[in-house]
């Protein structure tokens, strides 16, 4: 049988070796927090819970506060905007409410946003309306209404939302931030805590890539990234012959269209 | 340049959509017995009652190419309380192509306002009160809340009994913005009177 004192000592070292796995890729970030939920029960069962956060809730915290920071100058950089884009330059925009899954059409733009506004605080439905608020801010974000995106995803974040979405969220602000406004340094600072809250997203990576290749003229490391990309075996053909044929430009140092 | 943005949301969101459609649902009772209302499929009542701030009498215009949403309450009734945040975030999400009336059922204006000043109004609803409850026999009303949906041809269309959120409420109009009929939803209980 085992000592409740090792069990803890056990799940300690399980959450440590845990965070570890997550950013290598190992395990996804999904099956990562059950599994941290799974060991925080144990430590819990053991006995000891008068122990330090794990790192990984430090991580997160740290990440929320990291975007808190960023954001403020983001706001700043899309009041300064003031009115929408016209202009989307890379044609990248092809956000989660219009994929295939998805059918925008069941719901107007008023419907969500009277949703959202209703159950902003009603804890009982939190976590789905996260994904909801995003759809929404996605056809906004579709339709180059940066400043109406920026305030749902936004709010997200506050909602301290999972791994996945947090990235997600963030990339979408990145872009919000290089096209908007032309901010390169600071889009950049905001899709590294993407990157970082989901190593394996293709779509910050590419995202990254096109900030470094598109605004910072830096060819060289943006190729490093695009073959990062090409080398997941998840990418549709579509995406991949994009990220190709982007690689292929980048690499000859054909500037950004 | 395209490129799939995050795949792996977009099933989140599918679920998410659905679970929060299922938590909300979740709230709500049914009752299967009760009948169809016969107003459906037929021309709106005219609804011509004083408002309930005492400013007069008050016309809700139909038929003018503009849906409009009647829903009946009471500030005895529970659910009317429940569900009344979500009428208001409906009416101001939607103030642009909606147009929204409240009317009192079978209660003291007084008791109406008080329900209103503690739960809010939205700027763009009209409230109503119906004296000798001519609206709500109009209307065919069981009990309250019924919510009652009247398309740009002033044909009611569609009608919630019970208490109803802005996601349903929301689906509604936007299925009769899509020329749909989406006929009469029972999602809870109504109470007939303030004794229940």
């Amino acid at each position: 049988m085992t000592k409740p004192g090792d069990q803890a000592r056990q799940a300690r070292l399980d959450l440590e070796e845990l965070d570890q796995q997550v950013a290598e890729g190992e395990i996804d970030p999904a099956s990562g927090e059950k599994l941290r939920s799974t060991y925080l029960r144990e430590l819990e069962q053991a006995g000891n819970m008068d122990v330090e956060a794990p790192v990984a809730t430090r991580s997160r915290m740290r990440l929320a506060i990291g975007a808190a920071v960023l954001l403020a100058g983001v706001a700043v950089t899309i009041a300064v905007l003031g009115g929408n884009v016209e202009d989307n330059p890379s044609g990248l925009l092809q956000g989660v409410a219009a994929g295939d899954n998805f059918n925008p059409g069941d719901y107007s733009d008023e419907t969500l946003e009277a949703v959202v506004a209703t159950y902003a605080n009603d804890p009982v439905v939190a976590d789905q309306l996260v994904f909801m608020r995003f759809a929404l801010a996605d056809r906004y974000f579709e339709r180059n209404e940066f400043q109406r995106a920026f305030v749902h995803y936004e709010a997200i974040l506050v909602a301290d939302p999972p791994a996945e979405l947090f990235s997600a969220t963030m990339t979408r602000i990145a872009w919000i931030t290089f096209v908007g406004n032309g901010e390169v340094e600071l889009s950049l600072e905001v899709i590294d805590r993407a990157i970082e809250a989901a190593p394996g997203s293709t779509e910050a990576l590419y995202v990254k890539g096109q900030i470094l290749w598109c605004g910072a003229n830096d060819s060289e490391a943006a190729v490093i990234l695009f073959d990062q990309i090409l080398g997941s075996s998840e990418l549709d053909p579509a995406t991949r012959g994009q990220v190709e044929s982007d690689r292929s430009l980048a690499a000859v140092g054909v500037p950004c269209a | 340049m395209r490129v799939r943005w995050v795949r792996t949301a977009a099933w989140v969101v599918v679920v998410a959509s659905v679970g929060l459609s299922v938590v909300l649902a979740s709230r709500f009772g049914a009752d299967p017995n009760l009948v169809q209302s016969p107003l459906l499929g037929q021309q709106a009542p005219m609804l011509e009652l004083p408002a309930l701030d005492g400013s007069g009498l008050v016309t809700v215009p139909t038929g003018d190419g503009t849906i409009v949403v009647v829903n009946f309450f009471a500030s005895w009734c529970l659910e009317c309380r429940l569900e009344h945040d979500d009428l208001v975030a409906i009416s101001d999400g939607f103030s642009e192509t909606v147009r929204m009336a409240q009317v009192a059922y079978q209660d003291d204006p007084a008791a109406a306002n008080q329900f209103l000043d503690d739960l809010g109004r939205s700027e763009h609803t009209v409230y109503l009160d119906d004296p000798g409850g001519r609206a709500s026999i109009a209307f065919g009303v069981f009990g309250v809340p019924e919510t009652y949906f009247i398309d740009g041809n002033g044909v009611v269309v569609g009608k919630i009994q019970g208490e109803s959120n802005a996601l349903l409420l929301g689906q509604t109009i936007d299925a009769i913005r899509r020329g749909e009929d989406p006929g009469q939803q029972v999602v809870g209980d109504v109470q007939s009177g303030p004794e229940g």
